[in-house]
Parts: C-alpha cells; sequence; structure tokens
C-alpha cells in the first residue's frame, strides 16, 4: 500500500485528530467523572446521615444508649462508612467500627437537634466514610466513562475513516488511477458513478473527460495535419529530389546550405562532397562566371525578385564548355544571414544552337569572314563602346583591281578562289581582335581596332598591300596578281558615327582608284579632289 | 338553620378546645412553677426528676384521647402521630416507656392528688384540692 496514498494520508491525519481529542478529553472526562462521583458518594453518605438523624436526635435527646447503639450499627452496615458515633453532652453515647481520631479530618458530621425544639442542639452525629471504596468505585465509575468515551471516538472515528473511504479517498484514488491508464487520444473516459453524480468528485471526472475529449481533438487535429504536412513534404521532396533542374539554397556569401542531386549533377560534383565543401564559395567553384552569378544573387537579395543569367559551369577537365540558365531568388533569411535559392538548369544545346545560327548569320559563306551585318554591327558596337576622347581605331574599305576581269576571263570559280585566298591574307595580316568583314562581291571591310595613330595605319595598309604582290593560281598554271585599292577613314577624326566613318572611308578609296589603283590612302577633309599617297 | 345549628356547635367545641390547659402536680410538691422545656423534658422522657430532684412521673391520657392530641400540639409542635412514633423508637431501643395513660382527666386529677411524684395535663377546670397548677398552656401556641 502506498503511504503517500490519499487514503492513507487522511486516515492517518482523522486518527491522529482523534487520538489528540480522545487524549484530551479523556483526561478531563476521566477527572470530571472521578470528582463528580467521589462527590456523588459523599453525597449519598450525608443523605445516609440524614436519613437516621432523626432517630440519633432522639437518642442523642434522652441520651438512651441503646438507640444511639443501633443507629450507629446500621449506620456501619453500610460498606461506604467504617465508623459512627454519637455524641451527646460531650458523651459519646454510641459508636461502632473505626472512630480513631486520626480519621479527625475525614470525619462527616452533622448536629443532632432536640425532637421537639430545632434551637436545641443535643448532640453530634459522626461518621468516618470509607474514602478508599469511595475512591476506588469513583475511579472504577471515571474508568468506565473514559473507556465508553474512547470506544465511541473509536467509532466515530471508523466510521468517519469509511464513510470518507467510500465517498472521498476510494472514487479520487479510482478517478486518478482511471485517469492514468489513460493516453490522450486512446478514447477512454472516465466513469463516474450515480452516487458522484452533481458532486465535486462528479464534476471533477466530468471536467476531466471534457479535458480528455479537447486533447484527443487537438490531438487528431494536429495528427491529420502532420499527415498532410507529411504527404506535401513527400510530394515537394520528389519534386526536389527528381527535378532535372538543380534547386539550391546559397548563403550571402556563397556557402551551400542545401541542394538537390541535379545540382551535382550540372555542377559535376560528387554529391558525397557536400560535407567536405563547409563554408567555402560553391558559387565561385561551380560557375564560371562567378562574378555574373555573385553579381545575380546580391541583385536578388537587393531587389527581392529573382534575378537570371546563361552562365558556364566551370569544367576542371577538358570537357566542352557547358551552359546553365540560372534563376536566383531570394528566399528570406534562414540562420546565420540572407539566403538565396537557385535554379539551373542545363541550356547548352539551346547556347550552341543559338552560337551555330548566330555565327551562321554573320559569316559570309564563300570566305568564312564576318559578312556586312556582322561588320556594320562590329562597327556600331565598337563606336559605342569607345570612350568619348578615348581609343581611336580605323575603319579600312579593300575594293580588288581586276576582279571582274578575272569573273569574266577565267569564270566564277576563278573568282571565288580569288576572294577567298584574299580573305585568307587580310585575316593573317591583323590581329584576331580585329574585324574582317567581306561587304558583297570585291569589298572587304577591316576594323583595326588597336591603330591608334596615322603612322601605325600606313604600315598595315603597306603590308596588306605588299602581300597582294603573290600571284594567285587561278586556273590551273595560270597565275594573277590581284591589286587592291584601300580606303581609310579613321575614328573619331573622320567621322563621329558609323555611317561617316564609312563615308569618307569610300570617298578615300574612290579616290585611290582614279588615280591609279593599287594603293591607299587616308581621308582627308576639305579635299574633294584627293591628293596622291606620299 | 340546621347550617347555623352545625355552626354554633362547632363554635362551642372550638371555644371548648382552645380553653386553655393546666400542668398540673400534687400540692405536696415544693415546685410552685415549671418552665415551658422543664415540662417538655419531663414528658418526652429526657429527665425523670424534678428540678428538685425529686423523682417525677408524667402521666397521660389515652391515645385518641381529644385533649391528648391538643396538650403535645401546644407543648411540642409535634402531632400525636408523631410523639407516639417517637415513643415506639424510645420503646423499641429497650429501657424506655411512656408515661402512663389514664382514660380520663378526672382520673388523672385523682392520680395527681394522690402521688406526689406525678405531673399532668387538664382543661382549665376547679380543680379540688390536692393537687396544684404548675404552668398554664395556651392551645393556640
Amino acid at each position: 500500500m502506498n503511504i503517500k496514498s490519499l487514503h492513507i494520508k487522511v486516515s492517518l491525519s482523522v486518527a491522529a485528530a482523534a487520538l489528540f481529542v480522545v487524549a484530551l478529553s479523556a483526561q478531563f472526562f476521566y477527572q470530571r467523572s472521578y470528582q463528580q462521583s467521589f462527590a456523588d458518594s459523599e453525597r449519598s453518605v450525608q443523605q445516609l446521615l440524614e436519613t437516621v438523624q432523626a432517630t440519633a436526635a432522639i437518642a442523642a435527646y434522652v441520651g438512651n444508649r441503646e438507640l444511639a447503639q443501633q443507629v450507629v450499627t446500621g449506620l456501619t452496615q453500610n460498606d461506604t462508612v467504617v465508623g459512627a458515633k454519637i455524641v451527646a453532652n460531650k458523651e459519646v453515647i454510641g459508636s461502632n467500627g473505626r472512630t480513631a481520631a486520626d480519621d479527625q479530618q475525614q470525619l462527616i458530621a452533622i448536629a443532632l437537634s432536640a425532637p421537639f425544639d430545632e434551637q436545641e442542639r443535643v448532640g453530634e452525629l459522626a461518621v468516618v466514610p470509607n474514602f478508599p471504596l469511595i475512591a476506588l468505585r469513583a475511579r472504577d465509575s471515571a474508568r468506565t466513562t473514559t473507556i465508553g468515551l474512547v470506544a465511541q471516538a473509536a467509532i466515530v472515528t471508523l466510521l468517519v475513516l469509511a464513510m470518507v473511504y467510500w465517498m472521498m479517498t476510494r472514487p479520487l484514488s479510482q478517478l486518478s488511477g482511471g485517469l492514468h491508464h489513460i493516453t490522450p487520444g486512446d478514447g477512454n473516459r472516465l466513469a463516474v458513478s450515480r452516487f458522484h453524480r452533481g458532486d465535486e468528485i462528479g464534476v471533477l471526472t466530468d471536467d476531466i473527460n471534457a479535458l480528455l475529449h479537447t486533447v484527443a481533438t487537438m490531438l487528431e487535429e494536429e495528427r491529420q495535419l502532420r499527415h498532410r504536412v507529411e504527404l506535401l513534404e513527400t510530394r515537394f521532396r520528389g519534386i526536389f529530389e527528381d527535378s532535372s533542374a538543380g534547386i539550391f539554397l546559397v548563403r550571402e556569401q556563397g556557402s551551400l546550405v542545401t541542394a538537390n542531386p541535379a545540382f551535382f549533377q550540372l555542377a559535376a560534383m560528387d554529391e558525397a562532397q557536400q560535407k567536405n565543401l563547409g563554408e567555402s564559395n560553391v558559387i565561385a567553384r561551380v560557375f564560371l562566371d562567378h562574378d555574373r552569378a555573385s553579381a545575380l544573387i546580391k541583385l536578388a537579395l537587393v531587389s527581392k525578385r529573382p534575378h537570371s543569367a546563361d552562365l558556364r559551369i566551370r569544367n576542371l577537365h577538358d570537357e566542352p564548355l557547358r551552359w546553365v540558365h540560372c534563376i536566383f531568388s531570394s528566399a528570406g533569411n534562414i540562420q546565420q544571414g540572407a539566403a538565396v535559392e537557385g535554379v539551373m538548369y542545363d541550356v547548352t544545346q539551346r547556347k550552341q544552337a543559338e552560337e551555330r545560327i548566330r555565327e551562321l548569320a554573320e559569316t559570309d559563306s564563300l570566305t568564312g569572314l564576318s559578312n556586312r551585318q556582322a561588320a556594320d554591327s562590329a562597327l556600331e558596337e565598337l563606336i559605342r563602346q569607345a570612350p568619348i576622347g578615348g581609343r581611336e581605331f580605323a575603319v579600312m574599305l579593300i575594293d580588288l583591281d581586276r576582279f571582274k576581269y578575272i569573273n569574266d576571263t577565267y569564270g566564277h570559280d576563278a573568282g571565288d578562289k580569288v576572294l577567298i585566298t584574299i580573305a585568307a591574307r587580310l585575316r593573317k595580316l591583323v590581329r584576331d581582335s580585329d574585324v574582317v568583314a567581306r561587304m558583297g562581291g570585291d569589298e572587304f571591310l577591316l576594323l583595326l581596332n588597336h591603330a591608334g595613330n596615322i603612322s601605325m595605319v600606313q604600315r598595315i595598309a603597306q603590308k596588306i598591300l605588299a602581300a597582294q604582290q603573290a600571284p594567285i593560281e587561278v586556273q590551273p598554271g595560270v597565275l594573277e596578281k590581284i591589286g587592291i585599292s584601300i580606303g581609310i577613314a579613321l575614328y573619331p577624326q573622320h567621322g563621329d558615327n558609323p555611317l561617316s566613318v564609312r563615308k569618307h572611308a569610300d570617298q578615300a578609296m574612290y579616290a585611290v582608284k582614279r588615280r591609279g589603283k593599287n594603293n591607299y590612302a587616308i581621308y582627308s577633309p576639305g579635299e574633294s579632289d584627293l591628293p596622291l599617297p606620299p | 338553620m340546621r347550617k347555623l345549628l352545625v355552626f354554633l356547635t362547632a363554635l362551642l367545641l372550638s371555644g371548648a378546645i382552645r380553653a386553655e390547659l393546666l400542668v398540673i402536680v400534687n400540692s405536696a410538691n415544693s415546685i410552685d412553677k415549671l418552665e415551658h422545656k422543664q415540662i417538655v423534658d419531663l414528658f418526652m422522657g429526657r429527665v425523670s426528676a424534678f428540678p428538685d430532684r425529686q423523682p417525677a412521673q408524667p402521666l397521660d391520657l389515652k391515645a385518641g384521647t381529644p385533649l391528648r392530641a391538643v396538650f403535645y400540639k401546644a407543648l411540642t409542635g409535634k402531632s400525636e402521630a408523631q410523639v407516639d412514633a417517637y415513643w415506639a423508637t424510645l420503646i423499641f431501643a429497650g429501657r424506655m416507656s411512656p408515661p402512663a395513660q389514664f382514660a380520663t382527666e378526672a382520673a388523672l386529677i385523682q392520680k395527681v392528688a394522690k402521688e406526689r411524684a406525678a405531673i399532668a395535663y387538664v382543661t382549665r377546670q376547679t380543680l379540688p384540692k390536692g393537687v396544684k397548677v404548675v404552668m398554664e398552656l395556651s392551645a393556640s401556641q
């Protein structure tokens, strides 16, 4: 049995209280009962004396010893009296039993008056009460009273305990035990007996049941919610895991938070390496254009809007270049700062196709040089990019001198061969960054990016002219030397827009043609009639 | 008429009973006067001698005589039955005897006149020679 159980506590408390009360009251009642019993005995002795008072008075009045002796003998028959005597005229006229002087203080005496004159005192009747017996009886009586009291208290206590047990502690411990075995949400409820319906225990039970019901409802709701969340999570995880797009989450500094398998595949990284990445900059490692990628991340964070671009993946080995389209958008704050979500997918094929289309659109199919559109846009781009008062460049317009003759004489194949040869020579004579284009027919255009001054341009022009001294085999066994006329205009001296620069280069070239061909000329403003080159 | 007669008879009787009592002794007795208490002690057996140490013999009327009840009532304040009970107690204890009883006042007077130690009670009347009154007792007392 549990020493801490409510019933034990209540029982011990009630028993202790009852014991305390009984201990106190028993003492009090014992005392009172003893005194009362003693007083009763004394009073009965007194009454005894009063009973024989008249006779004793007669005996004392007439001094009759026989009568006096009868009276005292009769008195000592009573067991509460051990001795008695009658005194008349200071003379003992009758005595029986103990009348010793040592019992003087214990004497109970009454005065005897004359039978025919209440005023006249004729003697005294005195008895020695049996005090030990009286005390013994008083003790017996008191003990009986006290025992009765204790027994009564014990019975009441037991009854109270039983009542408390049946009406309070047992239902409470049943309630407690029942509740102990109930797991919230299992549907079990506490039973309440008809007897306790409406009282505190009944109300407590009802309240607990209501609470259990509420908890069960909440648990059920939460379970359903969790189930839905799990379902959603499974779906989203499926999307995340199975997506062909690389999905990743990075911090502002570029360290990886998480990424799906497609990301690692696209980034040509082993997924197992993820743990080793730590705080290192994944962006710098994955993207060749990591500066752009970092800029996009910052932009996405600042603007709170997605920003996207085509970016190149950094290849560790000599694999073909791969492109991804990457969209960065702010993902809010996670621990340790702002985060950006990235989605990227492979656009290498699209990028290659675009590249091919662009090349096709900008290339002269015969010579492999840039075509007119490419040249025009290159010129526009150069001018747009050139800072004002900054770098200069030269536009060189070239026309073949005897192309029509070659075409007419040897056929188009020969003409084509001439064009291809010249184109190859031009391409070889200038830097890779310089633009060499065929503008159509036998006309070529050179954009010399780094031609800083006239003397440098002149040197290049002379090199080009010198290269044309080598004859071209137009037909097997037939060699022809092809002359060229070169018109040059400089930017920004000779024009601040594509049209004027082109026009002035054209004018310079026609001036060469007019003067005898196979030479170059630099545009000279204000001269309608062009001078001969030096 | 009868009522009035009864009333008058009762008045007459009461007058007779209320009539004063006389306590008498032999005229040869040296005592001329006795106190009330001394009479009580003599009749109730406490003392058996006159104050002059001469023996005394109290005489009584027969039990049931109206004057006897009047006398004891007047003397001790007790009823006749109480006085008889008193004597019964003493007789039962032994060695004590109540006063000798006589049928009539005349027998009492005759006895007192003859006995020197005698003492008795009678209603107020003219007494013969040989007795003398030692105390007068009022019945209304």
